[in-house]
């Protein structure tokens, strides 16, 4: 019947492209909020319908991805059934994704191809969590899931796991103490213009260094809070139909690594990352240097140039000198994180990619507000779970 | 068999049910070939990147035992 209906979708052939694009979006402030899943779910639902520029009709959006990753923070199965209800159109399907902390880069990912492959015309993508309901040491005992099953049985932390990586980084290229700090300061630096971070309040190389240690290396003002939030982006396969401005999904791509930062022939290159990037170029025809704004996962502060160079942005070895230069500042040749980061905008971690997708997509449409980035035309996300297991890289444009 | 320390971390904040400080490393034995290592308290004050140590399994998990790394 939907073929019938629309003869112009169906299935892709091999070269051909369909032009899926952002039509609106939904995102709540992040932080420790009061509203509980479903009242998140809703908000940010609701604000994307509503945000339609010429409107649309809740029947019209056939398909809800929901982005939520743990069910001991959400305390409720058939989370995407719950959504549902918002969405009000008995006749949509609705699943949920997870891939940790890529579990909203994902559910993008497979809505769109879900339009690309006709089984949708229109697909809302939510990402909500809510985990400062539980103590922080039992959401420890939850993030510590997303490592490798050998790792959860060492006790090695997702702080842990990433403090491994770091230090053969630091052996290997020669970056310090400060440069690990950098990313964080950067970062909290420019959530300062984002009203819907997390934390607005700067910190000082320094003071990052004399934050309390985690697992050494890594301190913390090095890592990503406990956060609640929720994000939604509205899909179309017509975008052009709801909307005089789309944004669209010039490309996207997914890879993949081993679970483990032990099992990694190189621990410190994230080869997921560069896979994802390497197909998202690809199929947005351009390359790394033509990238204007980012938003990357850094989950933890070295986790950002880390990303830089499986992006292509910088060589090997090189990404902490791109940070340290300042290139990736708000003012730089290439921003880098201007919505705060994961680091200081926050990380409700099933809304995080879908979130990230939003501050490009409000980059593109020069409604970022004070961070706004002049000019931009070309943006990308990167969104990877764990410590890189998997990414996923999406390129944006007008 | 003696292996070498390629990396550790010492971790302080942990999940219930581990006692903290304790320290987990990647270690390398001559073939090359990777694992991971938990670190005992006692240890931590002596360790350094590439030194060398003796791997001993005991029980340290509730899955099972672990391997843990005696600096020689």
């Amino acid at each position: 019947m939907f073929f019938e209906e629309y003869p112009d979708l169906g299935v892709l052939k091999e070269g051909e492209s369909l032009d899926v694009g952002i039509i609106s979006y939904g995102h709540t402030k992040y932080g420790k909020l009061p509203e509980d899943i479903p009242s998140l779910m809703k908000d940010v639902i609701n604000k994307s319908i509503l945000g339609v520029e010429r409107g649309i009709d809740s029947s019209d959006i056939d398909l809800l991805v929901l982005s939520n990753v743990d069910n001991q923070l959400s305390n409720q199965h058939q989370l995407a059934t719950v959504a549902l209800r918002y969405l009000a159109n008995p006749n949509a399907e609705a699943f949920r994704v997870e891939a940790a902390c890529a579990s909203g880069g994902m559910a993008t990912y497979i809505a769109k191809q879900m339009i690309e492959n006709g089984s949708a015309r229109n697909a809302l993508v939510v990402g909500v969590e809510k985990m400062t309901n539980l103590p922080t040491e039992v959401a420890t005992s939850v993030l510590i899931r997303g490592g490798a099953p050998e790792e959860i049985q060492y006790g090695v932390t997702q702080p842990a796991a990433y403090a491994l990586s770091a230090q053969l980084y630091m052996q290997k290229y020669g970056a310090t103490d400060d440069d690990l700090a950098l990313g964080a300061v950067k970062n909290h630096k420019n959530a300062m213009k984002n009203p819907l971070a997390q934390f607005h309040k700067e910190f000082t190389v320094e003071g990052v260094k004399n934050s309390v240690v985690i697992a050494t290396p890594i301190r913390l003002l090095h890592c990503s809070p406990i956060t609640d939030g929720a994000a939604a982006v509205l899909l179309s396969g017509e975008p052009r139909k709801y909307t005089d401005t789309p944004v669209y999904i010039k490309g996207m791509g997914v890879g993949y690594d081993t679970m483990g930062v032990f099992e990694r022939e190189d621990p410190t290159f994230m080869q997921a990352g560069k896979t994802a990037a390497d197909k998202a170029y690809k199929s947005a025809k351009i390359e790394a240097k033509d990238i204007q704004v980012a938003e990357v996962h850094d989950a933890f502060s070295p986790a950002e140039f880390m990303a830089y160079e499986s992006l292509g942005f910088a060589t090997k070895g090189q990404g902490y000198k791109l940070m340290r230069e300042g290139r990736t500042r708000i003012d730089g040749e290439l921003p880098v994180n201007a919505s705060g980061g994961l680091k200081a905008k926050g990380h409700p971690i099933g809304a995080t990619g879908v979130g990230m997708l939003i501050e490009v997509y409000l980059q593109l449409l020069g409604r970022a507000g004070e961070r706004q980035v002049a000019d931009v035309e070309c943006g990308l996300v990167e969104n990877h779970g764990g410590t890189g297991a998997t990414a996923v890289v999406t390129v944006l444009g007008r | 068999m003696s292996k070498k320390l390629l990396v550790f971390s010492i971790i302080q904040v942990a999940p219930p049910g581990y006692q903290t400080p304790y320290g987990v490393g990647i270690v390398e034995d001559e073939n090359g070939k990777r694992g991971l290592v938990r670190i005992k308290q006692e240890s931590l004050a002596t360790l350094k990147t590439g030194m060398t140590g003796r791997i001993q399994q005991e029980p340290g998990s509730a899955t099972g035992d672990l391997n843990f790394f005696y600096p020689d």
